[in-house]
């Protein structure tokens, strides 16, 4: 088993490249060198993997770059990428008399080959790889195989036999499973040929939607924006100007400065990102239409704003202010004094949910529902706080705190339903990808950069936030924004929970068997006798595992303290941006305890560019606190209605 | 070093000129669409409020009859055409679209048991407790008081129903026995029968076109095929049969309305067992038509009441009752399946939309399709509790909701004892119980 997958692995190296010769070498490049000494580090545990299991391997898109790093024969693939694709092209004439039946996928494939190499070149891909990598190992698998397909047809192969056929039926194309709504259910096990039908057919409507949403995509003209450094040049030494100089002319009309004089600002855009409100500490508060140049509105108010944000459009805002938060119109008007939310620090607004959420210096974290103007929920933290971010997916509020810890909050829940150690210093700042995988902190300990995922979808969708939208279409969207407001305790860790199967459900069938289950007497189940052995030899094992833990203690304990004990023998290293690659956890689409820490490449190619060396060093310093999940709160599956 | 930057020009992503249509940006990228769920389980529960708030199913009622309305028959190839026949022997002739009757016709003494109209739609049969059968001829398309009668046919006893083949001059009437007709011929061309009782209603495939289903007084249901000069076979339900309705679109399927104020379906090709109960009613039900779709079907029930049944759910998806609607002896789909008519005690026809919440009208594009989506999302959650409770909550008067609850209890203990039985094998039925069961389940007896 094991030459066969370093095989595969080389072939996927060769089509990998293949897709990603359309994008641009050089940031291909940078990206190798940064990857390199990750993939060296990673290929060693995986090859000691590889040797205890044989089938436990990541998805082949990651090893295929690194391999072909490490081999340093990636140019000569990718500059014969030409050949290559030709040589596909010509194979699949060749073996277009046996794949007749096939015809459509193959048109499919096209498709998807096409939209591969134009995603390639978004700066997002990497890390919808990785999420995909992550949640999706099982349908990696199966697209292992499929690539195995595309490279025996260069081979022109003719051992094409049912069972190739049949995978390539069920599978979904790389593309197209961001599309997924929801996980494919296998009909296996359904005795009921109704429901099992009705099964079936729902996952086969649900993979047509997902690839013809994955076609759509070939409608998308407009590009995203990216910066390409050369050899020598580091993208952090850019400065304005040097932009300035490189964009487009349209783009350089748009340049315009902002001379702000009182004191630091707090920002905030509207969704559709056209309308910029500024807040200064001295009270200056305006907004700005900085598309058109055009200042809607300015105002001096009497007592310092801290914090600022808008409210579902830009016809209303919030300001965080000294002793209570302020609402005000467009034009300035102060519209509402919240006395609910005292003496603010920081606000943000839940524009699915319409709460309007302020965490105050006296340690009260206070949800309004600004429809219908009554405060939802009301927490409280003990500790002075530094930092607050939204989760744009769930709408879960991160709050840290200046001891470095920081806590996800959700309206329903009085704790926190997530508890994370950061930090050792304060937390200054704090964001989540807008994917809402990745939170990114940043500590007092070291220079901090915030990278705002969010920036840079070229393209935008008129349904969701038209930047361009006029005043009709403006009313409508609010009125539709308003009915659909969702209720605010639908709000959990899983924003997906409602519509799926409670399996605690109070249905008939369900209250049968719990009726059952209390009738059956305990006295009379005969235990299996051999059962009843090994749970005793369990138990024995477990006493003695106590007690020699109590004799030895702390050599072998869990994997995160044993992180934390690396940390402090390696606290005289450099911790400069490589502490933000580490803080960040895959707080949803992990396993709340893992062992190991797992490490986004996105980040870590994207912030660490300019710092290669540290890249060795990589150490978690870092640590999930234990906290007891309460799992109460998270586990919530009826949605209630108001 | 290479800068690209996102660089939109507003002409670009609106009109460029006035007359154009705006340019929609759609980017089906799930980050950008965060809380899809909740917001379409929050669309769904809205949808569902709305159609609350909008049903209106109640449009008119027709009044001119002098007496209760016994039967009623749509145009075949007319939509906005039907008509009526009510217990003083008088026909009247509707029109739809502007809510008016067409004309009137003294036709029988005593009641008019039945009503049909020829194939090509230009005259209408009638028969009736006098012994006759009257063909009167209607020049299209607006049938003013030419009310001639084209011909008489005399029958031996008093008709109870009437049904016209829908390809060819043959209908058949039902009295003692079934009897078949041409149009040209005074005397019947058959005479079926199988027994003694005397038939109540006849009824002819849509599609099948010689097969004849006929409900009979002594519970019975039986299956002709008139190219022969047998009956097929029959069906002994454990009560009378009021009415029966054939699918429109799936021959084989026929809807009973029984007096055990249930609904059945059956599949002709095995009448062991019915494909469907529905239970919804609490009265006998005494009419029932099939929507021309084959989806649907409508109930009128002795309970006052109209129902809706799909096809394929055990429920009535709707409930239809007035205060001042009586006994309902006819029950009928208009042509686009968009209306249903119920003729009552009353003297009132009345009009009803098949949806309740339906707007009446031509729909624009947009609007079909934000309704193709409400439904969609409707179905996608109806299983959560909350949109379950508001999608099936029907206000019934307190009379029937009582009926109804005790139909229930009764029901459930009834299939607990069953289930009960089947969990102690030990008891064994004796002979005469296991009889008594046999006579009271359905019989189907084939010649």
């Amino acid at each position: 088993m094991g030459p066969t997958l370093n095989k595969k692995n080389n072939n996927n190296a060769k089509t990998n490249n293949k897709k990603s010769n359309n994008s641009s070498s050089i940031e291909e490049k940078n990206r190798k060198k940064l990857i390199e000494d990750l993939a060296k580090q990673r290929k060693q545990e995986e090859e000691e993997e590889e040797e205890d299991d044989d089938q436990s391997y990541d998805s082949e898109d990651d090893d295929g770059q690194e391999e072909a790093a490490d081999d340093n024969v990636n140019d000569k693939h990718w500059k014969n990428t030409n050949q290559y694709s030709n040589q596909d092209d010509n194979a699949d004439k060749d073996g277009g008399d046996q794949e007749d039946e096939d015809e459509d996928e193959d048109d499919d494939n096209d498709i998807v080959k096409y939209l591969n190499n134009k995603r390639k070149n978004s700066e997002f891909d990497l890390e919808q790889q990785q999420t995909s990598k992550n949640i999706k190992q099982e349908d990696d698998d199966s697209e292992n195989e499929s690539d195995q397909e595309e490279s025996n047809n260069n081979n022109n192969n003719s051992n094409n036999n049912g069972n190739d056929i049949k995978s390539k039926q069920n599978r979904i194309p790389t593309g197209a499973r961001k599309y997924m709504k929801g996980e494919v259910v296998a009909a296996t096990g359904i005795k009921n040929p109704v429901l099992r039908n009705r099964v079936e057919r729902q996952s086969k409507y649900k993979k047509e939607a997902a690839i013809s949403a994955m076609k759509a995509e070939i409608l998308i003209q407009s590009e995203s924006g990216f910066i390409e450094a050369d050899e020598n040049e580091n993208t952090y030494d850019l400065k304005q100007s040097d932009i300035v100089k490189a964009v487009d002319m349209q783009s350089k009309v748009k340049v315009f400065d902002l001379t702000m004089e009182h004191g630091p600002y707090s920002i905030d855009f509207t969704r559709e990102g056209r309308y910029l409100l500024n807040a200064g500490e001295k009270g200056h508060v305006a907004v700005i239409d900085w598309q058109s140049g055009k200042k809607l509105m300015e105002t001096h108010l009497s007592q310092p704003a801290r914090d600022a944000c808008f409210l579902h459009n830009e016809s209303m805002f919030a300001v965080a202010q000294k002793k209570y938060t302020y609402i005000y119109n467009s034009q300035g008007v102060q519209l509402h004094q919240l006395n609910s939310h005292p003496d603010p620090k920081y606000l943000t607004f839940l524009p699915y949910h319409f709460l309007l959420v302020s965490a105050g210096n006296r340690g009260s974290l206070v949800y309004e529902d600004i429809s219908i103007g009554s405060v939802v929920a009301r927490h409280s933290f003990k500790y002075p706080l530094s930092a607050m971010c939204q989760n744009r997916q769930n709408a879960v509020i991160n709050l840290g705190y200046t001891n470095g810890n920081v806590d996800l909050w959700i309206p329903k829940s009085k704790e926190p339903v997530v508890k994370i150690l950061a930090h050792k210093t304060s937390i200054t700042a704090m964001t989540t990808s807008l994917s809402g995988n990745y939170m990114i902190t940043a500590g007092l300990d070291r220079i901090v950069k915030i990278f705002d995922l969010r920036a840079g979808q070229a393209q935008y969708d008129s349904m969701e936030a038209d930047p361009f939208a006029n005043k009709r279409m403006k009313r409508e969207a609010e009125v539709h924004q308003l009915l659909e407001k969702i209720p605010s305790d639908m709000i959990s860790l899983n924003p997906d929970l409602v519509g799926t199967i409670h399996s605690n459900a109070s249905t008939e069938e369900n209250k049968f068997r719990r009726e059952f289950k209390k009738q059956v007497d305990k006295n009379r189940v005969q235990i299996d006798p051999s059962k009843l052995k090994k749970w005793d030899e369990a138990k024995k094992y477990r006493k003695e595992k106590r007690e020699t833990e109590i004799l030895a203690p702390s050599k072998t304990r869990d994997a995160l303290s044993q992180n934390s004990t690396e940390i402090t023998g390696d606290r005289s290293s450099k911790r400069t941006t490589s502490s933000l690659q580490a803080l960040c956890f895959h707080l949803f689409s992990q396993p709340p305890y893992r062992t190991r820490p797992h490490l986004p490449s996105d980040l870590s190619s994207s912030s660490s560019s300019n710092n290669n060396n540290n890249n060795n060093n990589n150490n978690n310093n870092s640590q999930i606190e234990k906290y007891p999940f309460t799992t109460t709160t998270a586990n919530i599956v009826k949605p209630s209605v108001p | 070093m290479k800068i690209k930057v996102i660089s939109r020009s507003e002409e670009d992503h609106t009109k460029e000129v006035s007359t154009d249509a705006r340019k929609l940006q759609r980017n089906l990228d799930p980050l950008m669409h965060p809380f899809e769920r909740p917001r379409e389980y929050v669309r769904a529960l809205n949808a569902v409020k709305l159609d609350k708030v909008f049903a209106k199913p109640f449009i008119t009622s027709l009044h001119g009859h002098t007496d209760g309305i016994f039967t009623m028959i749509r145009h075949p190839t007319q939509v906005n055409c039907f008509a009526s026949g009510s217990c003083d022997g008088v026909i009247k002739l509707w029109n739809l679209s502007t809510m008016n009757e067409r004309t009137t016709i003294q036709s029988h003494d005593g009641f008019v048991r039945g009503i049909c109209f020829t194939n090509n739609g230009r005259s209408i049969i009638s028969c009736g407790e006098d012994q006759t059968i009257k063909m009167w001829n209607l020049t299209l398309p607006e049938y003013e008081s030419e009310q001639d009668v084209a011909s008489i046919f005399k029958g031996k006893s008093s008709f109870t129903s009437i049904d016209h083949q829908l390809n060819s001059t043959t209908f058949a009437t039902s009295s003692v026995n079934v009897e078949v007709w041409d149009h040209n011929r005074s005397t019947p061309l058959q005479s079926l029968s199988w027994g003694h009782a005397s038939v109540t209603k006849v009824r002819f495939n849509p599609i099948e076109y010689h097969l004849l289903s006929a409900c009979t007084s002594d519970r019975e249901i039986i299956l002709y095929d008139i190219r022969e000069s047998t009956p097929a076979q029959k069906l002994i339900t454990k009560m009378r049969t009021n009415a029966t309705a054939w699918n429109p679109r799936e021959a084989y399927m026929i809807a009973l309305a029984n007096e055990d104020e249930n609904c059945y379906q059956y599949d002709i090709r095995n009448l062991k067992k019915a494909v469907c109960v529905y239970r919804d009613h609490v009265g006998s039900v005494l009419d029932i038509d099939f929507s021309p779709t084959g989806t649907e079907f409508v109930t009128g029930s002795y309970d006052k009441t109209i129902r809706i049944f799909p096809v394929e759910s055990y429920s009535s998806r709707e409930v239809y009752f007035t205060n001042r609607m009586q006994r309902i002896f006819s029950v009928l789909y208009t042509a686009d399946s968009k209306f249903i008519m119920s003729g009552s005690d009353d003297m009132n026809i009345r009009v009803w939309k098949s949806k309740a919440s339906g707007a009446l009208g031509i729909k624009s594009a947009r609007e079909k399709e934000k309704l193709e989506y409400q439904d969609k999302l409707k179905e996608k959650f109806k299983e959560i509790p909350q949109i379950k409770t508001i999608a099936q909550h029907r206000r019934v008067p307190k009379a029937i909701y009582k009926k109804r609850y005790l139909k229930n209890v009764m029901h459930n203990s009834q299939q607990r004892k069953i289930k009960n039985e089947g969990k102690t094998p030990s008891k064994k039925k004796s002979v005469a119980e296991k009889k008594k069961l046999l006579q009271e389940a359905n019989v189907v007896v084939e010649k």
